[in-house]
């Protein structure tokens, strides 16, 4: 990994940890419920590993079928993919049904999964494994999992840290003063990540 | 669909109490004399040069609709964490004609002082697609916007009433919402503690013991629903059942706590069939188990045969008949309409096994037939109640169901009203505050930006 690859992976973590429909708002609903600043802490290690969970399955699916196709191909292919679901997402707003607020960490782990996978958290970070940079990718095995592993760790710590700051210190206010639509935003980094393996 | 949170939208419902006062009410008229129902817009702003005037009358395109409980599209429930969605905005009114099953929708964003229908459900489609006919209270929540509908899919109306379900993005019937309904049958009201996954439903009647008034052999033989419902909302399954007995005729208005953190709620029964009271009873969570008890009895009044309508002068006496409650956002007090005697009951719910009564209003009623203070005569008593987000101001009409108001009061003249709560417990009527709908029989009210039965909440309060 280089530079960009670091930026890249930990700056989408960050963003990632920043949407409040990843898991920092249920965490702060959860401790409430419970009266626990400790639950902020332990609810996020099965929203982490729901997450992680979800890029691994999509960056699996990624290489193989990056295998069966030339990278000409494939290059269109991704491209094409994530504008296509950018797209798709910003058209259809409907979303998977959950009501369960008496959440364990199956649960837990289960609707962080399905959360990232149907907002295509994965798909997010393939322009990270499309491009090599400066240094031809000999490992990809070693890649991936320094590449997720970071990217889950700056999206862990960062929630973390919104889930205390705002449980502990801010309040729900927030909710009102400085919500952004996003999925607006998620939608348009989709289609850059898009755009980006297409010309890069 | 917007860049930043609807404003309207509070993560608890104690935050919600800081809302700014509603500047119009709608209201859900009911006309029986071959013209149709009306969304009517009231201007209830002080300062306004239309103070206490209709801004705005929709009159519906077709005639007997019957309008009941009507609601919100979306409210505070899209703040909830697992589907954080607070830009989707308050800005339908689903509007359910009880004898029609029709289901209007109308746009309040464009011209809050005048709304739009955009969208109508013909009944053939609503039971085609849900099973349901009747529909009668709207509740947005978790899983889009959730109808209660009181009889089966066909004319007559006949099987389990329930609850369905429509899209909230697409405004679209979605289904049936049960899976296993196990033991219920009836249907009515419904509403949920969302920090517990469980749904609560009570029971009015099928169809064909209410749309030709109220049947008094059936109501003495026990006919009509005593029983709470608790329920999964994640699987839909019924998991409860609360039998209030068969004595307690008429289970209607849930008010769950507002905190999403408390299990307790309030439920009002329309009668007693040995002595005639009307009550109050909490449901509670113990040790994992539902419980219901008794904690406000309102007797019946004494009074003179002559004083009383037809079904009542056998009896000498007026049921209090409490048709409608209300709690307050910080679930310190809770309303109860006794239409039948003509009083509103002010309680203090802070322990909800032992509430105290701390204030009483009284206006119309079968016997007493009481005067509105600025001297207008009330026909009717208080029925729908509806309260402010900050609970200062408590709204009430009369009108309960055409063929039961006709059984009850004689030639019935819609009103609406305030009452203003003093801080620490009481409230009177504002005296200037009367407005006469004449013909026009006043049901649902629901004010903009919405009130304390709009609203659900996800997050428990905060402490400071």
């Amino acid at each position: 990994m280089d530079h960009f690859h670091y930026g890249f992976f930990i700056l989408l973590g960050l963003y990632h940890g920043v949407n409040p429909g990843m898991g920092w708002l249920f965490s702060v609903a959860i401790a409430m419920q419970r009266e626990s600043t400790k639950t902020i802490f332990v609810s996020h290690l099965p929203i982490a590993i729901g997450h992680l969970l979800s890029l691994i399955a999509t960056i699996v699916i990624y290489y193989l079928i990056s295998d069966i196709i030339t990278p000409k191909v494939s290059k269109v292919f991704f491209s094409l993919l994530l504008i296509g679901f950018g797209v798709y997402k910003l058209i259809d707003r409907s979303h998977f049904t959950w009501t369960k607020m008496n959440v364990n960490n199956y649960d837990l782990a289960l609707w962080s999964f399905l959360m990232a996978s149907s907002h295509g958290a994965g798909l997010m970070l393939i322009p990270g494994f499309n491009y090599e940079g400066d240094h031809m990718i000999h490992h990809l095995e070693h890649f991936g999992f320094l590449a997720l592993g970071v990217h889950t760790l700056a999206m862990l710590i960062t929630s973390i840290i919104l889930a205390f700051t705002v449980y502990k210190l801010i309040g729900l206010r927030i909710l009102r003063s400085s919500w952004i639509n996003f999925d607006y935003i998620w939608s348009f980094v989709l289609i850059i990540g898009g755009l980006f393996i297409f010309f890069v | 669909m917007g860049m930043t949170a609807d404003q309207t939208f509070y993560p608890t419902p104690k935050m919600a109490m800081e809302a700014p006062p509603e500047e119009v009410a709608y209201i859900a008229t009911l006309n029986v004399h071959g013209k149709p129902d009306s969304l009517c817009t009231v201007d209830v702003n002080p300062n306004s040069s239309d103070y206490l005037k209709t801004v705005s009358e929709l009159s519906l395109p077709n005639i007997g609709d019957e309008l009941h409980h009507f609601g919100w599209n979306a409210c505070s429930a899209h703040l909830c964490p697992y589907n954080p969605h607070p830009d989707v905005e308050r800005r339908y009114l689903l509007i359910p004609g009880l004898r029609s099953s029709r289901l209007y929708i109308v746009d309040t964003k464009d011209d809050p002082r005048n709304p739009k229908i955009i969208k109508t459900i013909e009944p053939e489609e609503l039971m085609e697609k849900t099973g349901y006919s009747r529909p009668h209270t709207i509740h947005c929540g978790p899983e889009g916007i959730y109808v209660s509908a009181l009889g089966g899919g066909s004319k007559t109306g006949e099987g389990p009433g329930g609850i369905f379900l429509i899209d909230h993005l697409t405004l679209d019937i979605k289904g049936q919402w049960e899976n296993d309904r196990g033991s219920q049958y009836y249907a009515y009201d419904f509403w949920w503690h969302l920090g517990h996954d469980r749904v609560v439903t009570s029971e009015w009647a099928t169809p064909d013991l209410f749309e030709n008034g109220l049947n008094l052999e059936a109501a003495v033989g026990g006919k009509y629903g005593h029983k709470l419902h608790i329920w999964d909302l994640k699987t839909h399954n019924h998991l409860q059942e609360l039998d209030l007995g068969k004595e307690n005729q008429m289970v209607l208005e849930l008010r769950p706590s507002k905190n999403p953190k408390n299990t307790y709620g309030f439920v009002g029964v329309v009668v007693n069939t040995q002595d005639l009271s009307a009550s109050i009873w909490t449901w509670y969570l113990d040790k994992g188990e539902w419980k219901i008890q008794k904690t406000i009895t309102i007797p019946a009044q004494p009074a003179a045969a002559e004083d009383l309508p037809a079904p009542l002068k056998q009896f000498g006496a007026a049921p209090p008949l409490i048709t409608d409650i209300n709690l307050s956002l910080d679930d310190k007090f809770l309303y109860v309409s006794c239409w039948g005697t003509g009083e509103l009951h002010q309680y203090d719910v802070s322990d909800p096994f032992n509430p105290k009564q701390t204030g009483l209003i009284e206006i119309g009623g079968v016997a007493k037939k009481k005067a509105h203070p600025s001297g207008a005569p009330a026909s009717g008593g208080p029925q729908m109640v509806e309260l402010s987000r900050d609970g200062k101001r408590v709204y009430f009409t009369n009108s309960l169901y055409s063929s039961w108001d006709d059984q009850f009061y004689d030639d019935i003249k819609g009103w609406f009203v305030k009452a203003d709560v003093s801080e620490n417990g009481g409230f009177e009527l504002d005296k200037d505050f009367f407005m006469d709908f004449g013909d026009q029989r006043t049901h649902q009210v629901r004010l903009q930006g919405g009130d304390s039965s709009s609203d659900s909440f996800c997050f428990p309060n905060e402490e400071n």
